[in-house]
């Protein structure tokens, strides 16, 4: 029976739904599941209590030393050392990310990040896009277990609580030896929705036409439930952050939705959201290579249409 | 004070990839610098800007004939490049560049260590910080703003999160990875470009690294490439007609709503 070890994440109270996708992952690897979590809040820690893990462990942040990556590394190598799992599944978040490799550095633990899809076997294959989705690849670990993966966001369905419920044992990590630590988080004003969990996205291009004119996507985004992103061309022409941008510089995204409005689909932009499940394209340009990936195409104005698509898909709603 | 820059080269993210077998073919692919190594160059220059007697170092295990790329990034201001190109390093396992880097970076004893945040090839994200565990430093990754204070010998360092902005402090040295918004990379110079010819670039082989050669060859990886593939291709989509812009508007939300049901 194989064991794995989730590297779980809580966002204030809330756990994270990545936490849930990495449940579903454990799931499909193995049975025992151990699930090592950092968060202050009790509410966190109690929904990641009735995942249905068989043990969890809370790695307590201070009030001004809430993550260092080498501290952590070793509390979780502590960790593998005693429950020797056979996979060690992490998010490919900014700090899951950042934990799964300085973890991978410090023990030699074969690593495989990013990882989109799994293909069961004996040893299971793992794939992930290469070359900014250009291309697929297959992967397999090789030599004994560990083996330490990250898994992309909204990629793998968020697994439903089972079992019982089990109560976190709480661990300070050793924070005197680490020479980095995160040691405070600007919360996102309220009401943004991050783009790498949004289930809707309305992007704009340099179509939009100025810098103005995103407040029309925002106030979009804000009525639909959607995040807003953006092309490299208007983020490096400072009409909007580049938090926004999507593509091989930028995010990648992978929404139920994505609308791109005035983007042309230049292949670093194709390359952060080919894999969206339904993409829309708003463009003047009847040949723009967007439409080409697009699954709807309106040829017009989006200063024009997305206003008037804001309206119609409220009316829809009633 | 010394900083190192490590670098790689990838393809061109506007070259076409084919297959040959079961792999990548890249044989006739036009490379360049990882687009994010370039923000790790110019946070290093951004320093030397302030202070003339930091020198810039940049890395590469590579192949030799990306010299006119590496020669580039001695045009925007590094002062020295050095290539290692060996047959005997397993350059697709991060683990086994990150000794090789390690162990030239040693040698410089620098205060800084910039890189990317992750190749645009595989996005492994582990090099750097293998690195920075090598040499038993603390790393930042994905880093949007640098403050460093080389008279106290700390630095702040922001990333983005889904929570929003986390602040790092820490101490130095250490390794940094860049994300894009870091800075805006410059332009060579003419001038630079002139004094680029007579900077100091060295290749070298696995054997001056001072690297272990166990740990940096290719019987170590933990991980093996079973097949790349091209994606499936998406289904040809179709353009929405009516008359008036409201039609074409209320036939895409009915589309959205009952054909793809993502409304
Ligand atoms: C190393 C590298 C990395 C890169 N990374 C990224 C990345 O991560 N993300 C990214 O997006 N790009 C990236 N790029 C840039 C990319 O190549 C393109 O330059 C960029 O995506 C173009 O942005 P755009 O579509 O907004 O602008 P444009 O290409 O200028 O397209 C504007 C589009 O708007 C349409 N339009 C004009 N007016 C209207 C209107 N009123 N209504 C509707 N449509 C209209 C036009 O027909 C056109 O198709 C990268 C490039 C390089 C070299």
């Amino acid at each position: 029976m194989a064991k794995t070890l989730v590297y779980l994440e809580a966002k204030g109270d809330e756990l994270k739904k990545i936490s849930r996708e990495m449940m579903t992952v454990a799931r499909m690897l193995g049975e025992s599941i151990t699930g090592v979590i950092s968060t202050g809040s009790d509410t966190a820690l109690a929904s990641a209590g009735k995942l249905g893990l068989g043990k969890l462990v809370n790695l307590a942040p201070e009030d001004s030393r809430l993550y260092a990556a080498e501290a952590f590394a070793a509390e979780l190598a502590k960790l593998i050392e005693a429950e020797a799992p056979d996979y060690i599944i992490f998010g490919q978040t900014n700090l899951g990310r950042d934990l799964a490799a300085r973890l991978a550095a410090a023990t030699g633990i074969g690593y495989i990040s990013d990882v989109t899809g799994i293909e069961p076997g004996e040893p299971p294959a793992f794939v992930k896009p290469l070359y900014a989705g250009k291309i697929i690849g297959k992967f397999r670990f090789k030599g004994e277990p560990p083996h330490i993966l990250t898994i992309r966001p909204n990629i793998f369905s968020p697994a439903e609580a089972e079992g019982a419920e089990v109560s976190a044992e709480t661990v300070q990590p050793d924070y005197s030896s680490a020479r980095s630590v995160l040691t405070s988080i600007a919360e996102k004003a309220a009401g943004m929705i991050d783009l790498r969990e949004a289930t809707v996205i309305i992007s704009g291009g340099r179509g939009i036409g100025e810098a103005a004119n995103f407040q029309m996507l925002f106030d979009f985004a804000d009525k639909v439930g959607a995040a807003v992103g953006a092309s490299r061309a208007v983020v490096d022409e400072g009409w909007i952050e580049h938090a926004h941008q999507v593509g091989q510089t930028g995010k990648t995204v992978n929404p139920t939705l994505y609308i791109a409005c005035g983007i042309s689909g230049a292949i670093q932009h194709l390359a952060g959201m080919q894999t969206s499940k339904c993409i829309v394209a708003i463009n003047t340009n009847e040949s723009a290579p967007i439409f080409k990936v697009a699954d709807y195409g309106i040829v017009g104005d989006c200063k024009e249409i997305v206003p008037l698509l804001l309206e119609e898909i409220l009316k829809s709603r009633g | 004070m010394n900083i190192a820059v490590i670098t790689k080269v990838v393809p061109d993210t506007e070259a076409r990839l084919s297959l040959a077998g079961d792999h990548v073919d890249l044989s006739s692919v036009e490379m360049v610098i990882n687009p994010f190594d370039e923000y790790g160059l110019e946070e290093a220059l951004k320093i030397k800007d302030a202070d003339e007697n930091a020198k810039v170092h940049v890395l590469m295990v590579g192949p030799e004939s990306a010299r006119k790329l590496v020669v580039n990034c001695l045009a925007l201001g590094a002062d020295e490049a050095v290539v290692i190109d060996d047959e005997a390093i397993d350059s697709g396992n991060p683990l086994a560049v990150a000794e090789v880097l390690a162990a030239e970076i040693k040698k410089l004893d620098p205060t800084l260590v910039f890189a990317g945040k992750q190749g645009v090839d595989y996005d492994w994200g582990l090099t750097a910080v293998a690195v920075a565990q090598k040499l038993s430093w603390p790393h930042v990754g994905v880093v949007k703003e640098f403050t460093p204070d080389f008279a106290a010998g700390t630095f702040t360092a922001v990333t983005e999160s889904d929570e929003g902005d986390l602040k790092f402090n820490g101490s130095l040295p250490a390794v940094i990875t860049a994300e894009k918004g870091l800075n805006t990379p410059r332009y060579a110079s003419l001038k630079g470009i002139m004094k680029a010819k007579k900077k100091p670039f060295a290749v070298h082989k696995l054997a001056d690294t001072g690297a272990d050669p166990a740990a940096a060859g290719t019987s170590q990886s933990k991980v093996e490439e079973v097949q790349a593939m091209h994606p499936p291709a998406r289904e040809p989509g179709r353009i929405i007609e009516g008359e008036e812009v409201l039609d074409r508007v209320c036939e895409l939300v009915r589309v959205l709503r009952e054909e793809a049901k993502v409304l």
